[in-house]
């Protein structure tokens, strides 16, 4: 036996599972997407984001309540680009006559995101420590005002739905443009839209169909010469002002936060078919399409 | 030259991707109209759409075949300006368009657009060949959101110089650029 | 060393041309003087073949050392600028725009050459198609050719204008026999009125195409000749054998149970016509 083939080990002798395959490229995606630079820049900036939020400063009365819901915008930038940047890695075609189909290479990818998720979790987390450590958070005005109001479990949990958004988006960026730098500007734009024009999104109409949900939802329930002390003790009250003719109920509903991650869930799923291949890629849109109606609906169901 | 450039320009055009800008452009243009259908001022929404159309542009200047195009007389420089101009002169359009839609008060034009598009040119004259117009392109983007960090005096200053003073941030980006006009 | 091949009149000197990287030294202190015809540039992987390509296609400036291209400095960009017009460079991994024909590939690159009589160019771009062999590809789009047609299109745009000095990383990469063949065509006609310099892996296009040839090794020329010479250095120091030659320098598989050897010819064997093969491998392993 020639010198060169003898000091080779033998090749297994039974082929390992799917599982197992998927599982030692996505360590391997992991390991890679976790060095993406843009991910400490979009955490940076998150971070610092939500230390400037200070109840004490809110130039509006709930305006650090929906501050902390958004966030994580610039998180999720960076989760999109770093998303793209490994999803980008699927237009060059390696090993293509390798027995891994690529089905299994784009779960890999998808498993490899997950410790970006983690990352979003961690945010969620830190952003209930955040509030707490403030006190809690006020919103209304007087006769309808509260001091030591705290997300619920499903407002925080809209942190990783989005995480989930933005691997979504950067996966189907990164695998069907050409070139990875027009990424990055158009993912900015997205998420720094999303996140500037969070105002809007307390609109009730918007609200169902907004990236990011903003809550409170304002709603309103009387014309400016209304007297606020006959609205429901209950209620937490928003005054007529510049933007607003009448008074205003806010509406915060942990219900409208589990909907409408449904519905984040929903898009995600849609957007991740743009990067899947086409077996399994009509499952996906079924299910996102299914989803996303249903979360829709159960948010128009819950706003008064 | 000038008429070596003027043939170039569509086949150039036919070579650049357009479907960034295009995408770029619709997503604020909504912007836009929803700030300027609700009265809200529109400061947010243009420093926004001067970083990412400057972005946008310049990320236009990715050219997939330089490594073939690398030793023809029309040197990079000249190659760079040509797209600048295509992808420039539609953002620019676009940008109009959006102070059109939107109520600006005491506004700076498109200055501080071009001064981004300008200093993301500058980088990617000056970064590594292979990552040249990824970090440049990303330029405008961190310019934007270095500009939110909490820092004061001259840092304080200098990171939104390109709103301020964005005459002096675009001369800074032309002088570098020149200097590298070769590259 | 100083390589010295001219039929008439240098086109391309070089002194003490140095590249580095870092640490890494990738072209160090190489001397040429090249004239009409085809030099072939022999060489290992990482030996800095492409690097000194594109040193003298004037993509990359030498960081120490004297180059004349054309009898002009590209260090200077007006002479740069001029080398350029009568320069044609094929890459090692050429890019092409997917959505472009051949024929709109070629034409713009003929443009970026300075080309701007539309009707010339268009002529020109269809003949160096031709010559390439993709006459009848002209107008697909790039995206539905094959890894050799897209190397062909890559060429016939480094053809166009017919350069003095052609510069060609690897132009037989993804050719099949025949093609490859035919390419040798086109660069001899390229040959009789400028000077063609190609890298490649390829002995036996060295042997059949080129007027001279330059080993390199680790960033520095070491060989320089003809062919011929090549393959004489060889002489007396090839054989073939059934067994595993632990004296050899070099050892390889030529058929089942064969092998070829080249160092020093042990006693009482036969040795073996040598070929350019024979002499490169012996040539690269005694530099080490």
């Amino acid at each position: 036996m020639s010198t060169v083939l003898a000091a080779r080990s033998a090749a297994p002798a039974a082929a390992p599972s799917t599982a197992a395959v998927a599982w030692s490229l996505a360590r391997v995606e992991a390991r890679r997407t976790l060095r993406n630079p843009f991910l400490p820049l979009g955490l940076g900036f998150a971070l610092w984001l939500l230390w400037e939020i200070d109840p004490r400063t809110e130039q509006w009365s709930g305006g650090s309540y929906e501050g902390m819901s958004m966030s994580s915008v610039s998180l999720m930038w960076g989760l999109s680009v770093a998303a793209a940047f490994a999803f980008h890695r699927e237009r060059l075609p390696v090993a293509v006559g390798a027995p891994v189909p690529e089905v299994v290479r784009v779960l890999a990818r998808l498993v490899a995101m997950v410790p970006l998720l983690g990352l979003a979790g961690a945010f969620a987390a830190l952003v209930a420590w955040r509030e707490r450590a403030l006190g809690g958070l006020p919103i209304g005005t007087e006769p309808g005002r509260t001091t030591d109001a705290l997300h619920t479990a499903p407002e925080l949990f809209q942190h990783v739905a989005l995480g989930l958004l933005a691997i979504a988006i950067g996966a189907v960026l990164g695998r069907r443009m050409r070139h990875l730098a027009a990424v990055i500007p158009l993912v900015f734009l997205l998420w720094w839209v999303a996140g500037a024009f969070y105002w809007l999104y307390g609109n009730p109409v918007v609200t169902p169909f907004s990236l990011v949900q903003v809550q409170p939802i304002l709603v309103i329930v009387g014309p400016s010469e209304a007297n606020p002390l006959a609205f429901p003790d209950s209620w937490l009250l928003s005054p007529p002002g510049e933007y607003q003719d009448g008074w205003g109920r806010l509406f915060v509903s942990a219900s409208l936060a589990w909907w409408h991650n449904a519905y984040l869930l929903g898009v995600a799923l849609l957007l991740l078919a743009g990067a899947w291949p086409r077996p399994g890629r009509r499952t996906l849109l079924a299910a996102g399409a299914i989803l996303a109606v249903a979360g829709v609906v159960g948010q128009f169901q819950v706003i008064p | 030259m000038n008429a070596v450039l003027a043939q170039a320009l569509g086949p150039t055009a036919r070579a650049t991707s357009w479907r960034p800008a295009a995408a770029a452009a619709g997503v604020l243009v909504l912007a836009a109209l929803l700030t300027g259908w609700s009265d809200r001022p529109a400061d947010t929404v243009l420093a926004l759409a001067a970083a990412g159309l400057a972005a946008v542009v310049v990320s236009g200047l990715h050219d997939p075949a330089a490594a073939l195009l690398a030793p023809v007389p029309v040197s990079p420089m000249q190659r760079r300006l040509l797209r600048l101009g295509l992808l420039g002169v539609p953002a620019l359009l676009v940008w109009w368009l959006l102070t059109a839609l939107t109520t600006t008060v005491g506004s700076s034009g498109p200055a501080p657009l071009v001064a981004l598009t300008a200093c993301g040119v500058a980088v990617t004259v000056w970064a590594p060949p292979k990552r040249a117009v990824l970090v440049g392109a990303s330029t405008p983007v961190v310019l934007f959101a270095l500009q939110a960090l909490p820092t004061s005096g001259l840092v304080s200053d200098a990171l939104v110089w390109w709103r301020t003073d964005p005459w002096w941030v675009l001369c800074a980006a032309v002088v570098a650029c020149v200097a590298g006009r070769q590259r | 060393m100083t390589t010295t091949h001219t039929t008439t009149g240098t086109l391309l000197a070089a002194g003490a041309l140095t590249k580095r990287f870092g640490p890494l030294t990738a072209v160090d202190h190489v001397d040429l003087a090249l004239g009409r015809g085809v030099v072939g540039l022999l060489g290992p992987n990482g030996a800095g073949k492409t690097t000194l390509l594109r040193i003298l296609a004037t993509v990359l400036a030498p960081d120490e050392g004297s180059l004349s291209l054309l009898g002009m400095d590209p260090a200077r960009p007006s002479s740069r600028t001029e080398i350029r017009r009568h320069l044609g460079y094929l890459p090692q991994s050429p890019s092409l725009y997917a959505g472009f024909t051949p024929l709109e590939m070629v034409d713009y690159v003929a443009i970026l050459k300075e080309h701007t009589d539309r009707d010339w160019r268009r002529r020109e771009a269809r003949n160096v198609l031709e010559a390439v062999g993709l006459g009848d590809r002209m107008h697909k789009r790039i995206r539905t050719l094959s890894g050799g047609m897209k190397q062909r299109v890559a060429l016939a745009a480094a053809l166009i204008g017919s350069p003095d000095l052609l510069v060609l990383d690897e132009p037989a990469t993804g050719l099949d026999p025949e093609q490859r063949i035919a390419l040798r065509s086109v660069l001899a006609e390229t040959a009789d009125r400028g000077c063609v310099v190609l890298s490649t892996h390829n002995t036996a296009e060295v042997a059949a195409l080129c007027q001279h040839v330059l080993v390199m090794d680790r960033g520095r020329i070491c060989w320089s000749g003809t062919p011929t010479d090549l393959a004489a250095e060889a002489e007396g120091r090839v054989w073939e054998s059934d067994a595993e030659e632990p004296t050899a320098l070099r050892s390889w598989l030529t058929g089942p149970g064969r092998r070829r050897h080249v160092g020093a010819l042990p006693a009482g064997t036969t040795p073996a016509v040598p070929t350019v093969d024979d002499g490169y491998l012996l040539v690269t392993r005694l530099s080490r």
